[in-house]
């Protein structure tokens, strides 16, 4: 069969080989999908990186309970090093920087878990809406050019000097500041695997496009947007970042993990451990991410 | 199409043999940067002196007395008079002056021989329109409400100048001190920074926004010519940059560095820290809004308020002074009994909240969005907090904290930040937003404005007094109060010389030199 | 091709009409204004309406953007409400100094980010898979501004190697010049190849399971030639639209980089323009990005479609 189907003028960027399956059909069950991802969390990155992600979750939701005086424990042992009662230091107004790294991580968790998703499946949904229409696809595909295109920091500033600052705003800069990651990357699986034989044949059997987008591009799509989400959790915390800093994020005294690292950096001649604490958190929270898409990734491509 | 892994290492060896090239074969920036710190063996005369500062210089606001032009507008401007040390005003541009016994007339005499940087020679009829343009609203002049009082500006000659005021002005000497003289046909070359024209020992050649600008010796100078051959000023954003170009000895002088950054060289003597002009950082609330309507709970909170943690943990105990005050104590007639009006005592704050059936209030806390102002907040909600009331923080970045301010509205509770500028009190009155009309504390009862009058009408033997008087009633009334006053600090090497300060705190270069 | 490029232009002014449009309004709707940026903090109400109403910006919006665009159209950007300058004048003076950041970083980036992901996808021991990927895992999660600070303390402050902070153009002087971008085209490099590193290796060990694969190797072919024809070749159309992407991100990278090492370019000054709301100015500086954006997203397709015969440049 011709691969490239003169019917169907598409641009093809090669990206066929992302997705790859001995056989065009694969077992689409639901059941049979979650064994398989489950699976991940057999191999030594899904454990690793599973067990990282738990701890860091339950630390967060724990916070309060291990550490009930809270956040906001200031006093006069300002900038400390390391030492046995304070295990990564105090701040600048005297605070504990494990407790307040701590409830960080329980402030950006609570960001991510929402936003993130969101961007995926909005972006994703977007990016894949050149299966039902090709007009649409286009013009999608400009409006998150646009997006894409815009500065960060002034897109994140606009969006949440309009709205107002605070938890909901950051979600939503970042939301939309992921849209174009998703988006871009699904409609390049998407014109990747219009281009396969099943779904040339599918069509040809008369199969609706919205049964085709759903049970054959979709699954076969999922797996860069795993490599692309552990990317973007990172990307996200530094949105926040940015944003909190200069008052448009979180609001003082609450603590998140882009707020210590950018508090952090102005003390780091005179304190060097205080960015030490939240920096590794985020080094770890970023690294289970990606080990677990790995895992995903193997597991679920390899056949 | 795809690289061969030969070369692909190919490449890479040719990038590394280009930078090695350009390490080892050519100069090394490095060496360079360092031969800058380790000055030209014992020169005095001539040399470059680099300046560097957090924010863009604002040419276009030269009336404004911004800190951003710190760096040069006083060795590129100049005023008619001059603080000393004693806030005794000095001739600069006017050499003489004599007022009328009603207080209502002054006879200027300016400096003859003064020249341009454009070559021509200052008249009165300068320093007239320079006096307008502070007086126009539309320069955003601090001092310019003062120029507004004038009922006229009389030109005699080429070098006097009769000003009539409309009622005495004792703070005339505020608007002297910051109005730079400058000539007519030039003032449009300020807006975009392309002609600035003033009267000083250096002369303006260039501005990058955002990025540079570069000074030179004026030769004609009226006075004694100035030592350095130029000056080139580099605006860093960031502090951890700004710290790094003084390190590598890119930078000899440095503005607006971040206090932390200023303690790790203190420490180093190849440094020098001066002080210069005062900022004060007032806690104000808004007297129309429960609870505090009730003086009880303006009062409970200055008490509750850990002024020392403060000047401690955010600006450094060197960089600061706890006081109550808005006025700095080398202001004649400075009430020094009261300036720890209120002391830190948390359990006296506890029963005046009780007394005002406070506790527990709810209270928004705005705030100036930048490092130091949001600590300030911080520590305050944590004092808030622990004297009962249940206190919430606003952080409002810059833009939108000015456009409230300026209209007064800052909420049930504001931390500010204002440049106390090297004027006299009774300038500040009408040009803090704290304490002039329209203030975000709405405060303006009958009394305060009969306080006010007396200072400003006050002769030299009621000063005092009335400055002891009028501080009191504001202290007491608290509708707003100072926790620390920060005192702006600039870090040079120690090879640099000869550098001085207005009392705003700006640059004076004409005697500076680098030497040995 | 050109056709396929002349199909797009369209497009492309209707993104950046669209752009101009949002970038116009979005700024517009913080608080503040420009006057206000002027005035100063300490200012009264009167004197910032007078220096709005001296500005032009008591106008009505539409009437704002159709002096705007009218201007535009004849090739003048407009006047920067801080500067007083021309808007072009601005962003000329900073351009060199951003270009030179991003070219040297977009090199940085594609070798570093191919280099790494086709050790961690194809390398031949296993080591120097794991170290590969190891590395890659730990890049992709340190913040760009952390790299930095590990290449001034390295390079600057332990091994007085490098400068550090300031810069010198390349026109100016090409020695000096590349000793100061060295540092900041590397740390943004290195921020932005993990991601491709990490799509690339992906895509090649899922590729190693495809059936020309096997074909390939029961023709007999050496590892190496598998390794690098056939997986490589067909796995980099998805580093190239990686690649492709993180073009419009080298821009707010260098915002970042730009100012931890004390360099003058464009991203300091979209910051400096948005923090004292200078509207025209930030408002074709974000046309600019959004321009450069769609054309490496162009740039994109077209290499694709040089570098795969199967795919044909169609609309």
């Amino acid at each position: 069969m011709d691969r490239n189907d003169a019917t169907r003028p598409v641009t093809v960027p090669s990206t066929q080989v992302l997705v790859t399956t001995r056989n065009a059909q694969r077992l689409l069950t639901p059941n049979a999908t979650a064994r398989r991802y489950l699976a991940a969390f057999r191999t030594p990155r899904g454990i690793v990186g599973g067990i990282i992600l738990v701890l860091l979750v339950a630390l967060a939701l724990l916070a309060p309970v291990i550490f009930p005086g809270g956040y906001d424990q200031q006093g006069r042992g300002a900038l400390a090093a390391p030492n046995l009662t304070h295990l990564f230091g105090t701040d600048e107004l005297g605070r504990d920087i494990l407790v307040r790294t701590v409830y960080g991580l329980r402030m950006d968790l609570s960001i991510i878990i929402v936003a993130v998703p969101i961007s995926v499946v909005v972006g994703t949904a977007l990016g894949l809406l050149g299966a039902l229409s090709h007009f649409a696809g286009s013009f999608v595909q400009r409006v998150l050019d646009i997006i894409l295109g815009f500065p960060g920091v002034v897109l994140g500033l606009c969006i949440v000097l309009i709205i107002g600052p605070g938890w909901t705003s950051l979600v939503i800069a970042i939301a939309i500041t992921g849209l174009p990651v998703f988006g871009r990357q699904a409609r390049a699986s998407l014109l990747e695997q219009e281009q396969r034989e099943y779904v040339t044949a599918a069509r040809a059997l008369g199969v609706s496009k919205r049964t085709i987008l759903v049970r054959h591009i979709l699954p076969n799509s999922v797996d860069p947007i795993l490599v692309n989400a552990a990317v973007f959790v990172v990307a996200a915390i530094f949105i926040e970042a940015g944003l909190s800093i200069i008052g448009l994020g979180i609001q003082p005294p609450e603590p998140s993990l882009g707020t210590l690292l950018n508090v952090g950096m102005r003390f780091i001649e005179q304190s060097p451990m205080y960015i030490l604490g939240p920096t590794l958190v985020l080094i770890l929270l970023s690294m289970s991410f990606s080990l677990i898409s790995d895992a995903l990734n193997a597991t679920v491509t390899r056949k | 199409m795809a690289m061969t892994r030969g070369a692909k290492a190919l490449s890479l060896i040719a990038a590394l043999g280009v930078a090695t090239a350009t390490l080892s074969g050519c100069q090394s920036a490095v060496q360079l940067e360092d031969k800058k710190s380790e000055a030209p063996a014992e020169i005095v005369a001539g040399g470059t002196l680099h300046l560097a500062q957090a924010g863009d210089l604002a040419p276009m606001s030269v009336m404004a007395e911004r800190a951003a032009n710190g760096s040069w507008a006083s060795s590129v401007l100049e005023t008619l008079t001059m603080y000393d040390a004693d806030m005794t005003p000095q001739p600069v541009l006017a050499t003489d002056w004599t007022l009328s016994d009603d207080g209502l007339t002054m006879q200027l005499t300016l400096r003859e021989g003064v020249k341009f940087h454009n070559g021509r020679e200052m008249t009165a009829d300068d320093v007239k329109f320079s006096i307008e343009l502070s007086a126009d609203p539309a320069n955003a002049a601090q001092v310019g409400f003062i120029a507004r009082t004038f009922t006229s500006i009389t030109v005699d000659s080429p070098t006097q100048l009769t000003i009539e005021f409309g009622a005495p002005t004792p703070n005339v000497f505020d608007l002297f001190e910051q109005t730079p003289i400058v000539p007519e046909e030039a003032w449009k070359g300020f807006a975009d920074g392309s002609s600035i024209i003033g009267t000083g020992p250096f002369a303006f050649d260039s501005w990058s926004p955002g990025a540079e600008a570069h000074l030179s010796r004026y030769d004609d100078y009226w006075g004694e010519p100035a030592l350095l051959d130029d000056i080139e000023i580099a605006v860093i954003t960031d502090s951890t940059a700004m710290l790094n170009a003084v390190r590598s000895g890119r930078a000899d002088v440095a503005l607006q560095m971040q206090p932390v950054d200023v303690t790790s060289l203190q420490a180093d003597s190849s440094y020098k820290v001066i002080n210069t002009s005062a900022s004060a950082y007032p806690m104000g609330v808004s007297v129309e809004v429960a609870p505090f309507d009730k003086k009880e709970a303006r009062q409970a909170i200055q008490y509750a308020v850990d002024r020392e943690r403060i000047a401690e943990q955010v600006l450094g105990n060197d960089a600061s002074r706890v006081t109550d005050l808005f006025w700095e104590p080398t202001v004649p007639g400075y009430p020094a009994d009261l300036e720890n009006y209120y002391s830190y005592d948390p359990e006296k704050a506890k029963d005046l909240l009780e007394q005002a059936g406070a506790v527990g209030a709810e209270v928004e806390i705005t705030t100036l969005g930048l490092p130091a102002n949001t600590a300030v907040a911080e520590i305050v909600r944590n004092n808030l907090e622990e004297v009962g009331l249940k206190p919430t923080l606003n952080v409002q970045e810059p833009q939108a904290w000015d456009a409230n301010q300026v209209k007064g509205e800052l909420g049930a509770m504001f931390l500010p930040l204002h440049g106390l500028g090297g004027v006299q009190p009774v300038t500040l009155l009408d040009r803090l937003p704290s304490l002039r009309e329209g203030n975000p504390s709405h405060f303006w009862t009958d009394e305060y404005v009969e306080l006010r009058t007396d200072l400003i009408t006050a002769t030299e033997d009621e000063y005092a007094d009335a400055l002891h008087a009028l501080t009191e009633y504001v202290l007491d009334e608290a509708f707003t109060g100072v926790l620390v006053q920060s005192i702006s600090q600039v870090v040079t090497t120690a090879d640099v010389n000869g550098i001085s300060f207005t009392s705003r705190g700006y640059v004076l270069a004409g005697d500076a030199s680098i030497s040995e | 091709m050109l056709k396929f490029l002349a199909k797009k232009i369209p497009s492309i002014l209707l993104v950046l009409f669209a752009t101009s449009i949002i970038a116009f309004l979005l700024p517009r709707m913080a608080p503040g204004d420009p006057a206000q940026a002027v005035a100063g903090s300490d200012a009264t109400e009167e004197q910032v309406a007078a220096i709005r109403a001296a500005m032009g910006l008591d106008k009505s919006l539409f009437v704002q953007y159709l002096d705007w665009l009218g201007g535009f159209v004849r090739g003048d950007l407009g006047m920067s409400f801080v500067y007083n300058r021309p808007v072009s004048e601005l962003i000329l003076d900073r351009a060199e100094s951003t270009i030179e950041l991003a070219l040297l970083a977009s090199v940085f980036m594609i070798v570093l980010g191919i280099g790494l992901g086709v050790m961690g996808g194809a390398a031949r021991s296993k080591t120097a898979r794991v170290v590969a990927d190891s590395v890659n895992t730990l890049l992709i999660a340190v913040p760009a501004f952390v790299v930095g600070l590990l290449l001034i303390i390295l390079f600057g402050v332990v091994w007085r190697l490098l400068p550090v902070s300031g810069e010198v153009s390349l026109s100016e002087d090409f020695g000096i010049g590349f000793q100061y971008l060295l540092l900041p085209a590397l740390a943004l490099g290195l921020a932005l190849a993990p991601g491709i590193a990490r799509l690339l290796q992906t895509t090649m060990l899922a590729t190693q399971g495809e059936d020309f694969v096997d074909l390939a190797r029961a023709k007999g072919a050496s590892p190496r030639r598998l390794t690098y024809r056939h997986v490589l070749r067909t796995s980099l159309g998805a580093s190239i639209v990686a690649i492709g992407m993180r073009f419009g991100e080298l821009f707010g990278g260098a915002i970042i980089i730009e100012a931890i090492f004390a360099r003058n370019g464009l991203g300091q000054l979209i910051v400096q323009a948005v923090n004292s709301r200078d509207y025209l100015l930030v408002q074709v500086l974000i046309m600019a990005a959004v321009l450069i954006a769609v054309i490496s997203q162009l740039l994109t397709e077209v290499v694709l479609a040089a570098m795969d015969p199967r795919i044909r440049l169609e609309d």
